[in-house]
C-alpha cells in the first residue's frame, strides 16, 4: 500500500510510460497486443496503480490510454513495432524496445525508485507472459470481475466469466483462477469494495 | 435486435438511471482530485450504487443496483450493450453533453455539436461483427465529423488548457507534500486518509466537496512549512505554474539530461525541484481526443466510431472523413511546469 501511494506522488503518465516500457523490456520482443494489454492491467494491480481507464470490452478490461501511449512510443521511437500474419490469417503485433527506448525506460525507472518493484514487476510480466493470449484474457477478465462484485462466490465468479465469454469452457475458466495465487507473491492490491446486493 | 415494447421500457428505465449515477462518485475539483487522493471515481461510483441511500431509491423503482453497476462497467449481458455503449464509448451521452456544457460555460464558440442530427440517424446494426452495437447512418458523417473536430478543439483550448492544468498540478502536489509531511494537526478529520497513508473510502470521498479543500488549502497556506505554503499561496493568488512545451520527439532527453538542467536551475533560485517543476502529458487527462483504432485492435466497436457506407456496411469515420483522419495523426505536445521565475532560464537552457 505504501509502494501504490509513494507512486501515485509522480505524475501518472511517468508512472504509466514507465510501466509499460519495464513491461516491454522485460520480453523481447513482446508478442500480441491482447498480451499487452492484460499483462499491464494486472501488473498495474502490484503496486502501480498508474493506469485508471480500464474498461471491460469484449476481450476483457482494455485501456485506451495504454493503446495510446504505445502509439506515442512507436512515434517517439521507443518503441518497434512489427506485424506477422498467422496460420489462422490472423495479424500479430510485436512489439520491441529501442536503444532509445532503453535509456528513457532507464530513466523512468529511476524516478520510480523501488528497486524491489522494479524487479518484481519484472518478473511478474515475464511468469505472465508463459500463459497464451486466451488464458491471459481469462486471467484478467477473472481479475476484473472479482474487483467489481468482490462478494461473489468462486463458482459464482466462473458462471459470470462464463456467461461474459462462450467462447471458453468452464474447466478452461477454472484453471486460470490460478491467477490470483500468481498475483498474490507480486503484491496483489485486493479490492476494497463491499458487497453490491443482487436483485431488487 | 428485437425488443419487446415491455424490454424497451425495462432498458429505457435501466439506461437511465445508468446515465444518471454514472458520475456521482466524483470528488471535489472533479477529476483533478482523482489521481491527487489516489482514488477511482468509477469504483467509487460502484459503491455508492450499492448501498443506501441509492440502493434503496433504486429498490423502491424496481431497479437492481447490480444491473446498473454491470451497465457502467461493460459487464452487463449482451441485451445491455447498446446501453453501455451509451454510458461509455467513443459516441457517448456523456461526451455529448460535457462537449456542449464545457462549451457553454466556457465561452468557447466552436464548441457546438449537432446532436439532434447525431441522436436522429444512430440505428443498432444487426450484422456480425457489430451485433447490436449503435453506429450512424451515412448521412450522419458531417455532423460526426464536425464532432470529431470539436473534441480536438475543446481539447487543446479548455481540457488540456495550461493554466487549468498548471493550477492541477499545484493541488496535486499540494496533497504530494501534506502525504509526506503527514502533520496530523493540519489535516481535519475529513482528510485523516492522507496522514494514514491510505487510499479514501467512498464515504470519505463522498464527504469532500470543493469549499471544504478551498479552507484548507487557506489553511495550509499559513503552514510552517515553506514548501507547502507556497503551494497554496500559488494556487490562492493564481500564481500557477508555466508551461513550456515539449515535442514529442524530445521527451527522451526530457527526461534524462534535459530534467537535471531544470532540476539544478531550480534548485539554484531556491525552487524544490520534485515539487515546483512537473511534467504534463496528454494522456494524463481524463477527456481524450478521438484516435480510431487499427481493425485488428481490440473491440473497435466501442474504441471506434462506426458510420454506414453506402452499401450499408460499418465504416469507421476516419476512413470516409478526410478531416478526421487528418485529426487522428495529432501529436500532441508534452509540457514541464515550472515557476514564471525561472521559465527564462529554463527555455535558454533547453534550446
Amino acid at each position: 500500500m505504501v509502494g501504490v501511494l509513494r507512486l501515485s506522488f509522480l505524475t501518472s503518465s511517468i508512472g504509466r510510460n514507465a510501466l509499460i516500457l519495464l513491461a516491454l523490456r522485460s520480453v523481447r520482443p513482446f508478442q500480441g497486443r491482447i498480451k499487452v494489454q492484460k499483462t499491464l492491467y494486472l501488473a498495474n494491480l502490484c503496486g502501480w496503480n498508474c493506469i485508471r481507464d480500464y474498461r471491460y470490452y469484449n476481450y476483457g478490461p482494455y485501456s485506451d490510454v495504454v493503446a495510446t501511449e504505445l502509439e506515442n512510443f512507436k512515434r517517439n521511437n521507443w518503441v518497434e513495432e512489427t506485424s506477422s500474419q498467422t496460420n489462422e490469417n490472423k495479424i500479430v503485433h510485436s512489439y520491441s524496445i529501442t536503444a532509445q527506448g532503453q535509456k528513457v525506460a532507464d530513466s523512468l525507472a529511476a524516478k520510480v525508485d523501488d528497486e524491489r518493484l522494479i524487479k518484481r514487476t519484472m518478473n511478474l510480466v515475464k511468469e505472465l507472459y508463459k500463459f497464451s493470449s486466451d488464458d491471459l484474457e481469462m486471467m484478467a477478465t477473472i481479475v476484473f470481475l472479482r474487483r467489481s462484485e468482490p462478494n461473489l462466490s468462486d463458482d459464482a465468479l466462473v458462471r459470470r466469466v462464463r456467461e461474459l465469454k462462450l467462447r471458453f469452457g468452464e474447466e478452461q475458466i477454472r484453471s486460470n483462477m490460478r491467477i490470483f495465487n500468481i498475483l498474490r507473491d507480486f503484491g496483489y492490491n485486493p479490492p476494497r469494495l463491499p458487497p453490491i446486493a443482487a436483485g431488487s | 435486435m428485437t425488443c419487446s415494447e415491455e424490454e424497451i421500457g425495462e432498458l429505457r428505465k435501466i439506461g437511465t438511471a445508468a446515465v444518471l449515477l454514472h458520475d456521482i462518485g466524483h470528488g471535489p475539483f472533479s477529476h483533478a482530485s482523482e489521481s491527487a487522493l489516489d482514488f477511482d471515481h468509477e469504483q467509487v461510483t460502484k459503491e455508492l450504487i450499492g448501498k443506501p441511500p441509492i440502493s434503496t431509491a433504486l429498490t423502491r423503482h424496481n431497479l437492481d443496483p447490480l444491473s446498473i453497476s454491470r451497465v457502467l462497467d461493460g459487464t452487463a449481458d449482451q441485451r445491455f450493450v447498446p446501453l453501455s455503449q451509451l454510458v461509455s464509448s467513443q459516441l457517448d451521452v456523456d461526451r455529448l453533453d460535457y462537449l456542449l456544457r464545457d462549451a457553454y460555460f466556457t465561452g468557447i464558440g466552436f464548441g457546438n455539436v449537432d446532436l439532434n442530427r447525431i441522436i436522429s440517424t444512430m440505428v443498432l446494426y444487426e450484422k456480425d461483427p457489430l451485433r447490436g452495437q449503435a453506429v450512424n447512418l451515412y448521412k450522419a458523417r458531417f455532423s460526426l465529423e464536425s464532432y470529431v473536430l470539436t473534441r480536438h478543439l475543446m481539447y487543446q483550448a479548455v481540457y488540456f488548457h495550461k493554466a487549468s492544468r498548471g493550477a492541477e498540478l499545484l493541488f496535486r502536489n499540494v496533497i504530494k507534500r501534506v502525504r509526506t509531511l503527514k502533520p496530523k494537526d493540519e489535516v481535519p478529520s475529513e482528510l485523516r486518509f492522507m496522514a494514514e497513508e491510505r487510499e479514501p473510502t467512498a464515504s470519505e470521498i463522498e464527504a469532500l466537496d470543493d469549499s471544504l479543500l478551498y479552507a484548507q488549502l487557506w489553511r495550509w497556506s499559513k503552514s510552517d512549512d515553506s514548501i507547502l505554503s507556497q503551494l497554496c499561496k500559488r494556487i490562492l493568488q493564481r500564481k500557477l505554474l508555466k508551461a513550456i512545451e515539449i515535442p514529442p520527439a524530445k521527451m527522451g532527453f526530457m527526461l534524462d539530461e534535459g530534467q537535471k538542467l531544470v532540476q539544478s536551475i531550480a534548485q539554484d533560485k531556491g525552487f524544490d525541484k520534485d515539487y515546483f517543476c512537473t511534467f504534463d502529458s496528454p494522456t494524463d487527462l481524463p477527456y481524450q481526443p478521438y484516435r480510431p483504432k487499427e481493425p485488428d485492435d481490440e473491440r473497435n466497436v466501442i474504441t471506434n466510431i462506426f458510420v454506414l457506407d453506402s452499401n450499408g456496411r460499418p465504416e469507421e469515420i476516419s476512413r470516409v472523413s478526410d478531416v478526421v483522419e487528418s485529426l487522428s495523426h495529432t501529436q500532441y505536445s508534452y509540457r514541464l511546469y515550472c515557476p514564471k521565475e525561472i521559465r527564462e532560464d529554463v527555455n535558454k537552457a533547453l534550446k
